[in-house]
C-alpha cells in the first residue's frame, strides 16, 4: 500500500471526518511540529474529476480560520509513513514557514474571459489548413495576434485595477495568461479571513468597469502560493 | 466509475481546479507521476494534459443530452 499525499498541516492537527480518493480515511503522519495528511491505496488512483475534485476536498477539509495548510500538488505518492516523515524531517523548516505565512488566509482566484460574446479564435487553436491565399493567411495571423494582445493589455489593465482597489486586502498575488478559448487572465489572491467581505465587494465594483466577464472562485487552499 | 454532470459554471469551476491541483501546489519529493486512462505518466506541466482533461469532458458533454 502506498501513500497518496494531500497537504501539510501543524502537527496536532488531526483529519476531520472527510473521505479521501475512492472514499479511502484519511489519516494524519507527524513528524516534529508539522504532519502531511496522507490516505492508503494499493495502486496509484488516475487523474480524474472525481480523484481531483476528493484531492481539493481533504486539503479544504483541513482549513479554517486558524489553520491553512500547505496544499500539494496531486500525484505525489510515498511508500510508507516512515518515507513521508523523513520528507518532512528534511524540510521542516520551509513547511513551518509556509504554514504561519499562510495563517489565516485563503486563496482566492478571478478568472477573466471576454465575456458572453463569442470568443475570439485562439491564435494557437485556429488552425485552417485551407486558406485562399499567403497573403490571406498573414493578414489572418496578424489579426488573431492583435486580438491577442488586445486581450493581453484588458487583462493586465484588469489586474492592475483589482490590485490598487484591494491591495490592503491582497497579501500576495499571481497573475498568468489564459489560454483557453476567449480567456484573458487568471488571477490568484491570497486574501485574509477578515477581507473577504471587502475583497468581494471590490471584484463586484471591478467587474461593473469592463466588458469582460469576472468568475470569482474560492476559497481554496493557497495552491497557487505553495 | 461514476461521472458527473456539469453546468457551465461547473465547467469553469472544474477548469479552476485542474488548473490548481495539477498544476500548482507544494511538492515534497522527487516526481510527480499521474495516470491518465491507466497510462502513468511523469508529470512535467499541466498544458501537457489538456488533451486528456479535454478528453474527459468529451466523456461528461454526451451524457447532457
Amino acid at each position: 500500500m502506498s501513500l497518496h499525499l494531500y497537504c501539510i498541516v501543524p502537527a496536532g492537527r488531526a483529519p476531520v471526518a472527510v473521505a479521501g480518493i475512492d472514499g479511502s480515511p484519511v489519516r494524519m503522519v507527524a513528524a516534529g511540529d508539522v504532519a502531511c495528511w496522507v490516505s492508503a491505496h494499493s495502486r496509484r488512483p488516475g487523474a480524474s474529476a472525481l480523484t481531483l475534485q476528493a484531492h481539493n476536498a481533504v486539503a479544504t477539509a483541513a482549513m479554517d480560520r486558524t489553520v491553512t495548510p500547505v496544499p500539494l500538488r496531486f500525484g505525489q505518492w510515498l511508500g510508507d509513513a516512515a518515507a513521508v516523515r523523513r520528507e518532512l524531517e528534511r524540510a521542516s523548516g520551509q513547511w513551518l514557514t509556509l504554514l504561519a505565512r499562510f495563517e489565516g488566509h485563503a486563496e482566492y482566484g478571478v478568472r477573466v474571459t471576454a465575456g458572453s460574446a463569442p470568443a475570439a479564435p485562439d491564435a494557437a487553436r485556429d488552425v485552417r489548413p485551407v486558406q485562399n491565399s499567403g497573403t490571406e493567411y498573414m493578414a489572418g495571423l496578424a489579426r488573431r495576434q492583435a486580438e491577442a494582445a488586445h486581450r493581453h493589455a484588458e487583462g493586465e489593465r484588469i489586474a492592475a485595477m483589482i490590485q490598487a482597489r484591494a491591495a490592503s486586502m491582497i497579501r500576495d498575488s499571481r497573475s498568468e495568461p489564459l489560454a483557453t478559448p476567449g480567456g484573458v487572465v487568471s488571477l490568484a489572491h491570497l486574501v485574509a479571513w477578515g477581507d473577504v467581505d471587502a475583497y468581494h465587494a471590490v471584484m463586484q465594483q471591478v467587474s461593473h468597469l469592463t466588458t469582460l466577464r469576472l468568475l470569482c472562485t474560492g476559497p481554496w487552499p493557497p495552491y497557487s502560493f505553495s | 466509475m461514476s461521472e458527473l454532470p456539469l453546468s457551465p459554471d461547473d465547467e469553469l469551476s472544474l477548469a479552476e481546479l485542474v488548473n490548481r491541483v495539477l498544476d500548482k501546489g507544494a511538492l515534497i519529493s522527487g516526481d510527480i507521476v499521474i495516470s491518465v486512462a491507466g497510462v502513468d505518466l511523469v508529470y512535467l506541466g499541466v498544458r501537457l494534459l489538456v488533451s486528456s482533461v479535454e478528453s474527459l469532458r468529451d466523456r461528461i458533454e454526451p451524457r447532457r443530452g
